[in-house]
């Protein structure tokens, strides 16, 4: 299976590899980072967006690959931290400064039962880092996005997934060393979003 | 060139760091060193009369190539990498051309002589001769034991010159880091000031008034072309054996205390704080990051640790990783520049130190150390270093700033780092420091 890493320029992009080499036992993997017109024409099954410094609107050519591979063949996306606020932003939510900035720091995450969290339980250790990020708001139920993960305490978007598009996102970092079930969250990515057991 | 022959011999000479130090004055050398423990561990290189010298690390691992046969812990291949190397070994046009020219910015060789010293035997040492295919430049063994003896005694003087950063300019770049990380631009950089003066100290009479200021795991004390590197670095960047790579960063120091509750008491209170505790979680994603580059199966050995030293307490963590790769220009771009002297992530975190830091590092946050032609290496981060050039001389001093950071006291904490150079240079007191009048 040949999954693109989309790389912002970023420090744990290498992390988040040698976890998906560890959960996907066929994976052909390449990284390209986000000003590299090459990625472009890369052909992939997945695409993952790596953790990154910035906004979501300083990603490079990732609206590009959006509009031109992604929407219209309905590649499977995995976002990862600002992966996935790429995806929240690009879906027309608000991206906003967290109500509690943690870097490099373990909280509670709670899911809502998600197959994405298949055999992970209903609350565990992720780390966090990151400033800005997906706060809950009641309106949220309209959009496009389901909100299926939370950090137990502030109630902060942990992670959320496209209703029709096979594109979800995760604001925790599953390739940290501080992070639980890093590896099963990827195999039940791969297995439901693309069909990969 | 290639190495031709190599002899091994045992001298039977009562020796110190003084002697070393002074042979590696002497001739162009370097003594990499390290303090002596309670139990003695450790030893200390001299490497004498460069004879094949690299600039780039394509150029070493040519010369590894070429000398394969020398296959063994010794000789081995000695230099640095200054920190303003870093836009060589990534992507054209991220960084700017901020460079401090003070010094070469790469420069490995393989010398002549080798002494291996070890902290456990003060009554002899090794001596490796090297013997080359080409005719160079040769020093004298004779003379290396021999040591003239000092006359001169002068009142040491050293005076205070400038900082690249003053107390008001620092702490606003501690203010413009934090407003960078509520934006999401990056989760911690390193921001450190060059403190600069001009002193009537001879190097090696500096660098043994330093070498006892603290415990000092991967010590330097180098005559590059006449000037001098003088590290007393408590800090391994990483080590390489036998094709596993391991780093032990540290991140967070506790004065220890002669009284034994006390002295818990501060173990205790260094291991829940919550700052060191994210900046080291910090600094082992981002490793485990850098060496997933060029290894397989990174793990973390250890998480969080403490390091029981004479004086402080350390908190630190393990990592290690199965090598894929023996090129040294693989290993070294995957990791170059540390994580911990940067910050997180470290491509963005060094273009905010070069928007924020008025001058280049030069060396300073590079790494001095070694390559062994079985591919073995060593590398100490340069921190606690001081830099010398005829009489003037330079340091530098900072800290990781995160979003938990006050600026005044991440101010007041260079001057403590700074407090052992100070000590040791006899550098005048500098209230203007403290009280930000230094005319800027």
């Amino acid at each position: 299976m040949k999954i693109l890493i989309f790389d912002n320029y970023d420090s744990f992009t290498h992390n988040l590899k040698a976890l998906i080499r560890k959960a996907v036992k066929d994976a052909d993997i390449t990284i390209k980072r986000n000003r590299d017109l090459s990625a472009l024409d890369e052909e992939f099954d997945v695409l993952v967006i790596s953790p990154g410094p910035m906004t979501w609107k300083e990603t490079g050519l990732l609206t590009d690959l959006f509009e031109k591979t992604v929407i219209p063949e309905k590649k499977p996306v995995l976002g990862i931290c600002l992966g996935m606020q790429f995806i929240a932003g690009y879906f027309g939510y608000e991206i906003t400064a967290c109500k509690k900035p943690l870097h490099g720091s373990a909280v509670n995450v709670m899911h809502n039962s998600d197959p994405l969290f298949n055999n992970i339980p209903e609350s565990f250790t992720a780390a966090r880092y990151n400033s800005l990020g997906l706060e809950f708001a009641e309106d949220m139920e309209d959009g496009p996005l389901e909100m299926i993960a939370f950090e137990e305490g502030s109630g902060s978007v942990m992670a959320a997934k496209h209703v029709l598009f096979p594109i979800a996102g995760f604001q925790y970092h599953p390739e940290s060393f501080l992070t639980e079930y890093g590896e099963t969250l990827i195999k039940n990515f791969m297995e439901i979003y693309a069909h990969n057991k | 060139m290639r190495i031709t022959n190599k002899n091994i011999s045992e001298i039977k000479i009562a020796w110190n760091l003084e002697l070393l130090f002074s042979i590696a004055d002497r001739f162009s050398g370097v003594c990499l060193f390290t303090s002596a423990d309670d139990n003695n561990r450790g030893r200390n290189i001299v490497c004498i009369n460069p004879v094949i010298k690299m600039d780039s690390p394509e150029k070493v691992d040519t010369v590894l190539k070429e000398n394969s046969d020398m296959s063994s812990e010794f000789p081995l291949v000695a230099g640095y990498i200054s920190y303003d190397y870093k836009d060589k070994l990534e992507e054209p046009g991220l960084y700017s051309d901020k460079h401090d020219h003070m010094f070469p910015e790469f420069r490995f060789a393989v010398y002549e002589y080798y002494i291996i010293a070890e902290n456990s035997n003060k009554d002899s040492l090794k001596l490796i001769t090297l013997e080359f295919d080409s005719s160079h430049i040769k020093a004298d063994p004779d003379t290396f034991f021999s040591r003239t003896v000092e006359t001169e005694h002068r009142e040491p003087v050293t005076k205070y010159s400038d900082t690249s950063l003053d107390k008001l300019h620092f702490e606003q770049g501690v203010r413009s880091i934090k407003n960078y990380i509520k934006s999401g631009d990056i989760y911690q950089v390193n921001l450190t000031r060059k403190i600069s003066g001009t002193t009537n100290i001879e190097p090696l009479d500096l660098a043994l008034r330093l070498k006892d200021s603290n415990f000092i795991e991967f010590g330097v004390f180098a005559n590059i072309d006449g000037k001098y590197i003088i590290s007393t670095s408590p800090e391994r960047f990483f080590q390489i054996r036998e094709g596993i790579l391991t780093s032990e960063p540290i991140k967070g120091t506790i004065r220890r205390s002669s009284d034994t509750k006390r002295d818990d008491l501060n173990l205790s209170n260094l291991m829940k704080s919550r700052k060191n505790m994210a900046e080291l979680a910090m600094i082992v994603d981002l490793l485990r990051n850098d060496m997933n580059k060029v290894c397989s199966e990174v793990k973390v050995t250890g998480f969080p640790l403490s390091m029981k030293l004479k004086n402080v307490y350390h908190l630190y963590a393990g990592i290690e990783g199965k090598l894929n790769t023996d090129s040294f220009t693989d290993i070294i771009s995957a990791l170059f520049p540390g994580g911990s002297i940067t910050g997180c992530p470290k491509i963005r975190a060094c273009q905010i130190i070069e928007e924020l830091e008025p001058e280049g590092r030069g060396p300073y946050t590079g790494n001095y150390g070694y390559i062994c032609f079985n591919g073995d290496m060593d590398f100490n981060i340069m921190i606690r270093t001081l830099l010398y050039d005829k009489g003037k001389i330079s340091f530098s001093v900072g800290g990781g700033i995160t979003l938990l950071s006050n600026p005044e006291e991440e101010f007041e904490e260079t001057i403590h780092k700074a407090k052992n150079i100070y000590d040791a240079s006899c550098m005048e007191e500098i209230w203007e420091e403290r009280y930000c009048l230094t005319g800027r």
